[in-house]
């Protein structure tokens, strides 16, 4: 049921963003059919207005493009008009395996960092990992991308700088994984000192717990103590962020494919807006939005599968 | 982790299961040192249970994890001398403690809500000791957790052992945490208020409980409890303890028949009777204990104190033997004795008490 309901409030938001991202792409300057046809005359332009419903009302208009996108139109890119859905589909990978890449980098280090610091908080290692996640939550992606590159790319040349080709991951993982981690790094960094901040704090509230007490009192290692009885606790709030944040990581995802000039959805939406694609910035937008809402969707189920106190249960 | 040889045998000795003497337990806080436990000594005789009786503060939840060694690692103080089966158990490294904890020496504390992990199952919470210390493999340890469970009273064990605390209530928790912390059979077992929270009948049943499984199991028991009369006919001796010390020890019938201490008599007053008449005002103990960080010169209950002379507050009473050599009191102006009902007279006529 909650499941259900959950979906349905999904499929609203994804309603409202479609609604939303129509009306204001409709509302920027410039004529579609005046772009396609450039300079072939008037008859090309009332064509153009006919197919586009352009001499509809506005919500006629969004309709039919609504219909269209359920039915997996996505329309073509003004000049040249091949298919939308070839454009994104060229370039959804890069940036979710960006995505994906900088989230696994951002657990990988964070977890460790804030429970050795919960576990001894306030102490050396604690307060040199704090200092260094305020550095890094007041850097921009835009400064960061710049400066691993100098550093790592240039300096030490240990990895690609940009505009290398990335190879798909299926056909050369290991190249793809090398190509892609200082983008990926640059993205993480932010994810990083955000999840090593919430959850060293949440975590010091669970050590304090009674639970962790007896748990204590049962002559259990400190490392079982921590990943079996206070890591799960512990990560309710990291998890909620997470999901938020991950508008945010589209967004860095775009700077870090400048930085790196990279060919994903980061760069195939700028272009668009450069060039007055409007189709294009609806049907990416509408994407991201349909990304972000699946995430939320799987944060919801991974907290029922973490706290056992939100699912429906028998009760003694 | 594999299975684990259990380094600390058993190892009968014959003297007393558990010695503590002049144990200290003092804790650095911002407010200055706070002594919680401060020179306690008793002994414990295998297969026998102690209670330890205090008003909130008085540190005997602070003493029965000192015993343990079970403290926070930083800022803290302990010292005095703790021996369990022949083993020193202060200054030994956390490392050594823990293959007794939970194994020879196991604790139930105070809230069983809280002391279950929400989001463990409760098999998992009591098979996982078993699996430390004993190394049993996973379905050893379940026939024997639902063995366990069985036995504190939890019907249906087999499929119990797959939910979670919240689906439990208070008494079935406790229920589950004394399964847990019996598990692996340890010769000492620490309740620290185990019925606080819990409504009167409930409490009672966990307290029956302990009991028949302290029988049956032959173990030792150690019960903190600010009720003595909770306590009075489920215990073998009675420590009465205030701001941090040892103020009146014996067995449960002398202290009860022969009680020389005014804070213990204080304690028991202040529990209501059935044949008390409705509506009575039950005698309270006038002010509250003093601060743990700054402890007055002499008695340190003379404030508070119907017998109260100028030395109590001057020279601090050691304790010394009543008329059996296992009692021990520490007053100067003792209750049944010629010279306490004298200083209890001369308070009265000088108004100081009602």
């Amino acid at each position: 049921m909650v499941a259900l309901r959950r979906v349905g409030e999904g499929l609203v938001t994804l309603f409202l963003v479609a609604l939303v991202t129509y009306f204001f792409t409709s509302k920027m300057p410039g004529n579609e059919a005046a772009v396609i046809c450039g300079p072939s005359g008037p008859a090309c332009i009332r064509h153009e207005t006919a197919l586009l419903y352009l001499n509809h009302p506005f919500f006629a208009r969004f309709f039919h493009w609504l219909g269209e996108l359920f039915q997996g139109h996505l329309g073509l890119t003004l000049a040249p008009p091949i298919p939308i859905s070839t454009v994104l589909l060229a370039a959804y990978p890069i940036t979710l395996e960006l995505i994906i890449y900088s989230q696994v980098i951002a657990i990988v280090v964070a977890i460790p960092a804030a429970m050795y610091g919960a576990l001894r908080a306030n102490r050396m290692f604690d307060k040199v990992s704090t200092a260094a996640s305020f550095a890094t939550l007041s850097l921009p992606n835009f400064i960061v991308g710049p400066l691993l590159v100098l550093i790592f790319a240039v300096k030490l040349a240990w990895f690609p700088g940009p505009a290398s080709n990335v190879p798909s991951l299926w056909s050369d993982p290991g190249q793809n994984l090398y190509v892609m981690f200082l983008p990926s790094l640059t993205l993480a960094v932010g994810s990083i000192a955000v999840y090593q901040r919430l959850l060293r704090a949440d975590m010091i509230a669970t050590l304090e717990e009674d639970y962790i007490l007896m748990a204590r009192a049962k002559g259990l290692s400190t490392a079982r103590i921590l990943f079996r009885h206070a890591l799960r606790p512990s990560t309710f709030s990291t998890m909620t962020v997470g999901g938020v944040q991950i508008g945010g990581l589209i967004a860095g995802a775009i700077i870090a494919e400048t930085v790196f000039s990279l060919h994903g959805l980061g760069s195939v939406l700028t272009a668009a807006v450069a060039a007055k694609d409007l189709p294009t910035v609806q049907a990416v937008t509408i994407i991201v939005a349909v990304f972000y809402i699946l995430c939320n969707l799987l944060i919801d189920f991974l907290y029922t599968l973490i706290d056992p106190r939100g699912r429906r249960g028998r009760r003694a | 982790m594999g299975a684990r040889r259990r380094v600390r045998e058993v190892r009968p000795t014959d003297g007393p299961l558990l010695e503590v003497e002049d144990l200290r337990t003092y804790f650095e806080t911002r407010r200055g040192l706070v002594k919680a436990v401060d020179g306690v000594s008793f002994e414990l005789i295998a297969g026998r249970t102690l209670a330890i009786v205090g008003e909130s503060g008085s540190g005997k939840t602070v003493l029965s994890r000192s015993v343990m060694g079970l403290l926070p690692q930083r800022n803290v103080t302990r010292e005095g001398r703790v021996r369990f089966a022949g083993l020193d158990l202060v200054g030994a490294p956390e490392h050594e403690l823990r293959e007794l904890w939970g194994d020879q020496i196991a604790m139930v504390f105070q809230d069983p809500v809280t002391s279950l992990n929400p989001v463990v199952r409760i098999g998992r919470q009591i098979t996982e000791s078993l699996r430390h210390h004993v190394g049993m493999s996973r379905s050893e340890a379940r026939a024997a957790a639902t063995a366990l469970l069985r036995s504190v009273g939890i019907a249906e064990p087999e499929q119990r052992l797959r939910w979670y605390p919240h689906q439990f209530s208070g008494g079935m928790c406790q229920r589950i945490v004394i399964a847990s912390a019996i598990a692996c059979g340890p010769q000492l077992l620490l309740a620290d208020e185990p019925t606080t929270g819990l409504d009167v009948t409930v409490a009672a049943q966990i307290l029956d409980l302990l009991q028949r499984l302290q029988h049956e199991r032959q173990m030792s028991m150690i019960l903190v409890s600010h009720d003595l009369g909770l306590v009075a006919g489920r215990s073998d001796d009675i420590i009465v303890m205030y701001a941090g010390k040892v103020v009146e020890k014996a067995p449960t019938a002398t202290l009860l028949s022969d009680t020389r201490m005014p804070y213990t008599e204080a304690l028991l007053r202040s529990a209501p009777r059935l044949t008390d008449g409705s509506h009575r005002r039950l005698p309270t103990i006038p002010g509250a204990p003093p601060d743990p960080s700054d402890y007055p010169a002499g008695c340190r209950f003379a404030s508070r104190c119907a017998y109260a002379q100028p030395r109590c507050a001057e020279e601090e009473p050691p304790l010394r033997p009543g008329a059996v050599p296992e009692h021990t009191y520490a007053c100067w102006y003792p209750v049944g004795t010629p010279h306490g009902a004298e200083a209890l007279e001369l308070n009265r006529a000088g108004g100081a008490v009602g």
